[in-house]
């Protein structure tokens, strides 16, 4: 059937009244008149009165449920969550609740304050926290772990390689690891143990050292809570490979020498800590070129091009023969054209014109020098 | 197929409108017999052969009386009706689309014998009931308003204009559900292979 067909039919309906129906139907419809003519007409009702007091009465019941709620709300709704940054060598202190927070920059935190403590999530950097006895609980959120401690004072270091926490000795420990080696902040730190300890070449960031966790076997007396999460069972060696810059200071340890005035100062300045129980040497690993190109991929994918140029140089110069030589050059050409360092950048991609293996990065590599070239 | 052609009030309408108004039963019933057989044949489009066309006429008339007095004369009387009469109409679709035991198959509601000329011979009343039966399937499948609008437009003959002032639409309003209509029914008809076999 199609739409004429349609309306043909139904115009072919002709709906015949006959005379019969039709005076029967007036019949009705006359009654119904009559009915609805002659049917009484409904009283009006009055018109409703709206109750005002009833609602004065409810609009204050619930003004003051709302006031009763908002004075039971948890503080963490009246006091919105506090971001902590320190850029690279300088410190930012925040006292909350009887806890100094102390963060050794480049870092960043987040602070929040709930009922029962005061949380403390790391994203980067090392922080320094000095709790009162009085004070809530310190939650400290790393890595996606949350630990929860009531010492007086503790400590986490969160960089792409390594994720270190510690309370008291172990907190001195990396803070004496981690905290001394920056660059003095002329702001005086609530901590005495983050006194700035002199830095050769203050321009200069160390690339930061993993510190595993004490391993029992080689520690006779292992530090009193040792807590250090390590991302991976392999950790960076500063023992093995040179430094990422010659003026670097070298990584103190309990057997040397050069570790002796920083392990004795924090000894000294801490009340807590406990001089005669010496700090314990840590295991140093040296990573495979994979790890350390993976950690260096890490470290930009977190916004953090000194360490992954640390890593990539550490790269080059300890395994020059690698297959991921080429990539981690062409990387650091990159970095280098982004950083205007176009000599440097120049240098590495002639290298890889000159010896590298991969045909793919040796192409890009020409069209990136033609580029640099070019761009003069 | 002839058209009905659009409705043009006659002049002495306004006058039968305001002795009825004026309580005049004998004018109203004058009315009621001057557009009684045009409302039957609307509901009768709008509906197919309902059972229930009676008493929605009375329904139609009954709504019109105290109607009457809000009618200025802005359009035609018979205007004015099929209005009231595509409303009573429209009411009554919805109600049998929400009782669906009354379906066009069972013919609890539907009457087709009443629109099948007894004269025609039992092949021709065979195909005569068919053809009722898919078309009003057809409407079936429209909604009460796109199937008032089309009813009126396409059946009836009846000006946009008009059919907008019955259904109480814009202009625009009233062609858009004209069309709709128009492309639902199209849909329909390609989409069922029996339905083919009758082009």
């Amino acid at each position: 059937m199609t739409e004429r067909h349609l309306v043909q039919t139904l115009g072919s309906l002709e709906g015949r009244l006959d005379d019969v129906r039709r005076e029967q139907s007036w019949r009705a419809i006359d009654r119904a008149l009559d009915a609805a003519a002659t049917a009484p007409v409904a009283p009006t009702r009055p018109a409703r009165r709206f109750a005002w007091p009833i609602a004065f009465g409810l609009a204050a019941a619930a003004a003051a449920v709302l006031a009763v709620l908002l004075v039971r709300t948890p503080s963490s709704l009246a006091v919105a969550p506090t971001e902590l940054v320190a850029a690279s060598g300088q410190r930012t202190v925040l006292d909350r609740d009887g806890i100094t927070l102390t963060l050794v920059g480049p870092g960043a935190a987040t602070i929040d304050r709930t009922d029962d403590a005061v949380r403390v999530r790391v994203g980067h950097g090392t922080l320094v926290a000095d709790r009162a006895d009085t004070a809530p609980s310190l939650a400290i959120t790393a890595g996606g772990t949350t630990t929860t401690s009531r010492d007086r004072k503790f400590a986490v270091h969160v960089s792409a390689q390594t994720i270190v926490l510690g309370a008291d000795e172990r907190a001195d420990q990396i803070v004496a690891r981690y905290a001394l080696l920056e660059t003095p902040s002329p702001n005086p730190s609530p901590s005495p143990m983050l006194n700035p300890t002199p830095n050769p070449n203050p321009m200069q960031v160390p690339m930061p050292m993993p510190v595993p966790a004490p391993n029992p076997s080689s520690t006779p007396n292992p530090p009193p809570s040792p807590s250090a999460t390590p991302l991976s069972s392999n950790h960076a060696s500063a023992k093995t490979t040179a430094p990422a810059t010659p003026a670097a200071p070298e990584r103190p340890t309990a057997s040397s020498p050069a570790s002796e005035p920083s392990t004795a100062t924090a000894s000294s300045a801490a009340p807590d800590a406990t001089p005669s129980r010496p700090v314990p040497s840590l295991p140093e690993v040296k990573l495979d070129a994979v790890e350390l190109y993976r950690r260096a991929e890490t470290s930009l994918a977190i916004h953090d091009p000194i360490t992954a140029r640390a890593l990539l140089e550490q790269l080059l110069r300890d395994y020059p023969e690698h297959a991921l030589v080429d990539a981690a050059r062409y990387d650091l050409a990159l970095m280098a054209r982004t950083y205007g360092e176009r000599a440097r950048a120049l240098e590495l991609l002639a290298q890889i014109r000159t010896s590298g293996r991969d045909a793919n990065i040796r192409a890009a590599a020409t069209r990136l020098e033609e580029q640099l070239r070019g761009s003069r | 197929m002839s058209r009905p052609v659009a409705v043009v009030a006659p002049s002495d309408d306004r006058e039968l409108v305001q002795r009825a108004v004026a309580g005049d039963r004998a004018a109203f019933e004058a009315i009621y017999r001057a557009h009684a057989d045009r409302v039957f044949a609307l509901l009768t489009r709008l509906l197919g052969p309902d059972r229930e066309r009676e008493d929605l006429m009375q329904e139609v008339f009954i709504r019109l009386h105290p109607a009457l007095a809000r009618f200025r004369g802005e359009c035609a009387l018979p205007t004015f009706i099929y209005q009231i009469t595509t409303r009573v109409a429209v009411d009554h679709l919805r109600r049998r689309r929400r009782h669906r035991a009354d379906t066009l198959a069972a013919g609890n509601t539907i009457d087709l014998d009443a629109e099948i000329d007894p004269g025609l011979s039992p092949a021709e009343q065979a195909a005569r009931r068919q053809e009722l039966v898919d078309a009003l399937t057809l409407l079936d499948a429209l909604s009460p308003k796109l199937r008032a609008a089309f009813v009126l437009r396409e059946v009836m003959g009846l000006s946009h204009d008009e059919v907008a002032r019955i259904v109480d639409a814009h202009p625009a309003a009233a062609r858009m559900r004209v069309a709709l209509a128009r492309r639902a029914i199209a849909k329909l008809c390609a989409k069922s292979p029996a339905r083919k076999d009758l082009r």
